[in-house]
């Protein structure tokens, strides 16, 4: 008849042993199996009570040293969960029991009915127990699941909030940390729109179905997060469940991404234009050039024509194909035949300037010296007409080939000592000079005594169209073409050329030129 | 040899005068036409021993009077020298590919010298 797996721990305070007996039989006659302890005064009850955990306690009113509820106050304040107290009485003693009952006993039994009342009044105490046990471990479960819930939504990292009519009835500890409020009654009075917004949009791109939502936190920055909401029963009422995740970081490196993808578009673009501009630019200098070709061919023709007609004229007087001519009139005809070729050579200079490529060179090994004394030699008449003189210094055991194109470097020459004659005074000596420089190189000098170039103007003689300014040279002008084919002939040969020279007048001018020596002769 | 015809083609009456001037006085007979087309009637009438021919000419210029000489069959082998003021740095002829065949040119200014020379040397003349 009892559940509970083991002998009933009973107490029985009771000093006369006759009720005793009784009572123990008869709740052993109704099934159930005792272990009783029996106190018969306060000395003894004290003792039990401190040696034995009792399942229940039952309880005479009269002892000589204590009543059934002094007992009963004692088992209550010793103990944390005392036993079930179950009174016995007297008839007659209601009051008594009613008082017992209110002071917390379970039940009581009326002595004259002992054998009807008690074994129920046991068996209702102990379910009663037993019931209680079972409710305290349903809450003991309760709460350890409600423990475990609580938990998870405190730990999550995620915001988890509650709202409902747009306030935040609930929030973890991660949203609060979030949103930099400190307590939920300043987080609930706030608007919950007024907190979280979604980001317009109007791109295209949603993202999926997550749209950013701006958060404002407590200090008025905001945060950007992403929230997942659902609709669910709170506390019995409509709210929406939401999960706030701060995506703060990944917003902002999107932003980046953004920015630059931007920034390269627009390098891009911008490469494109200048890839653009550098094509349209490569287009005007084909149109340039070929503009420039035609122009040439043109001034060619149109210059060489009338040329043509110049020398061919005077050279058919000359000849006496028109009948026989005066002395005079051959003088007259062999100038202007000169000046014609005069003409023609500065024609053909400007325009070998404006064609002239590396690449047209014909080279061979020249012995320099050779070709040196056989300028010199054709300018003898002209230098002679105004009594200049060559003097050259040529080193005899040097070698002085080199490797080159003999009709450019002529040319070359002939313009070099042209001028060297143009700009010496009457009389004057030209020098040239001419020797290898170990092996390696070979330098030639060639100097005048007139007035001398500037000594600031030394480099841009050598520029196309330059023109000394000086009143001597005004008789001698030119284009300004000589010095620069010279200077594109020596380069194009991997040589140097420059000018010397010192700012006193009789001084003059030394053009040096140095070219790279053939080492080996065949 | 003394009735040797040399036809001169080019647009210019001063320069067939002066061309002409230049023949008579090697002892040749000089013929001449103003223009590519009446330059080639007159070679297939007269079948001259050699054409100068001037490269530069307005309508049927020199380049295409060539090809239509060595085109037509009874004059195609006439020895034929370019006239010209089209000659680059090099001293060569500008733009000569895929032309049609010349035995030389003179460019110009030329000298009489030079034409006489030239004339001779492919007629396998003396000088």
């Amino acid at each position: 008849m009892n559940d509970i797996g083991h002998p009933l721990r009973l107490l029985y305070i009771e000093d006369n042993q006759d009720d005793v007996i009784l009572g123990l039989r008869t709740l052993t006659k109704n099934g159930f199996q005792i272990e009783a302890t029996v106190a018969h005064n306060q000395a003894e009850f004290e003792k039990a009570v401190a040696e034995t955990q009792f399942d229940i306690v039952l309880s005479d009113y009269y002892l000589p040293d204590l009543n059934g509820l002094t007992a009963l106050e004692y088992l209550r304040e010793k103990q944390k969960s005392p036993p079930p107290f179950i009174l016995v009485t007297g008839t007659g003693n209601e009051a008594i029991a009613s008082q017992a009952i209110s002071m917390g006993a379970d039940d009581y039994v009326v002595k004259e009915y002992l054998k009807q009342q008690l074994p129920k009044a046991v068996k209702n105490a102990l379910s009663r127990v037993q019931r209680d046990q079972e409710r305290q471990q349903l809450l003991r479960l309760l709460r350890q699941s409600e423990e475990r819930y609580r938990t998870l939504v405190e730990s999550a990292l995620d915001g988890i909030i509650v709202v409902q009519n747009n306030h935040i009835v609930f929030a973890n500890p991660a949203f609060l940390r979030l949103v930099c409020f400190s307590s939920l009654q300043e987080l609930s009075a706030q608007d919950y729109d007024a907190l979280i917004t979604q980001e317009e949009t109007g791109k295209s791109d949603q993202r999926y179905d997550r749209p950013y939502h701006s958060l404002k936190c407590a200090d008025n920055t905001k945060k950007w997060i992403e929230i997942v909401t659902t609709d669910f029963t709170w506390q019995g009422q409509q709210a929406k469940l939401v999960q706030v995740r701060d995506v703060t970081r990944r917003r902002l490196a999107e932003e980046q991404a953004q920015r630059m993808n931007e920034t390269l578009r627009q390098m891009n673009a911008s490469l494109q234009a200048s890839l653009l501009r550098l094509e349209q630019t490569k287009n005007e200098l084909a149109k340039a050039l070929e503009f420039n070709d035609r122009m040439l061919q043109n001034i060619s023709h149109e210059l060489r024509t009338p040329l043509t007609h110049i020398k061919g004229y005077t050279e058919i007087l000359l000849e006496g194909i028109m009948g026989e001519i005066s002395d005079e009139q051959r003088e007259a005809l062999q100038i202007i035949n000169e000046k014609a070729d005069t003409l023609n050579r500065q024609i053909n200079q400007i325009l070998t300037l404006q064609t002239l490529n590396a690449e047209d060179f014909e080279l061979r090994p020249i012995d320099l010296e050779l070709l040196v004394r056989s300028v010199i030699q054709d300018f003898q008449p002209t230098a002679q007409k105004h009594n200049i003189t060559f003097q050259l210094h040529i080193a005899e055991d040097d070698i002085l080939y080199c490797s080159g194109d003999e009709e450019r470097l002529q040319e070359s020459l002939n313009n070099i000592i042209d001028n060297a004659i143009k700009f010496s005074p009457e009389g004057g000596i030209v020098t040239v000079q001419l020797r290898s420089v170990e092996s390696d190189f070979l330098w030639l000098t060639i100097s005048d005594q007139g007035i001398g170039v500037p000594t600031d103007q030394l480099e841009r003689i050598f520029d196309r169209f330059y023109q000394v300014d000086s009143s001597m040279s005004r008789r001698f002008r030119g284009f300004g073409v000589g010095l620069a084919l010279a200077k594109q002939i020596i380069e194009g040969h991997g040589g140097r050329i420059w000018a010397e020279s010192t700012n006193i007048p009789g001084e003059g001018t030394a053009i040096q030129i140095m070219l790279p020596a053939l080492k080996e002769v065949r | 040899m003394a009735n040797e015809k040399i036809l001169i083609i080019d647009d210019d009456p001063l320069v067939i005068r002066l061309a002409e001037l230049i023949i008579k006085n090697i002892n040749l007979q000089p013929l001449s036409a103003l223009k590519g087309e009446d330059g080639i009637e007159v070679a297939i009438k007269e079948r001259p021993a050699l054409i100068i021919l001037d490269l530069m000419m307005p309508e049927m210029n020199g380049w295409e009077t060539l090809s239509q000489i060595r085109k037509t069959e009874c004059i195609q082998d006439t020895p034929v020298i370019i006239l010209t003021a089209r000659v680059g740095a090099t001293g060569d002829l500008i733009g000569t590919q895929n032309k049609p065949h010349y035995e030389a040119f003179l460019p110009k200014p030329f000298s009489m010298q030079e034409m006489r020379d030239k004339i001779n040397e492919i007629l396998n003349r003396a000088p």
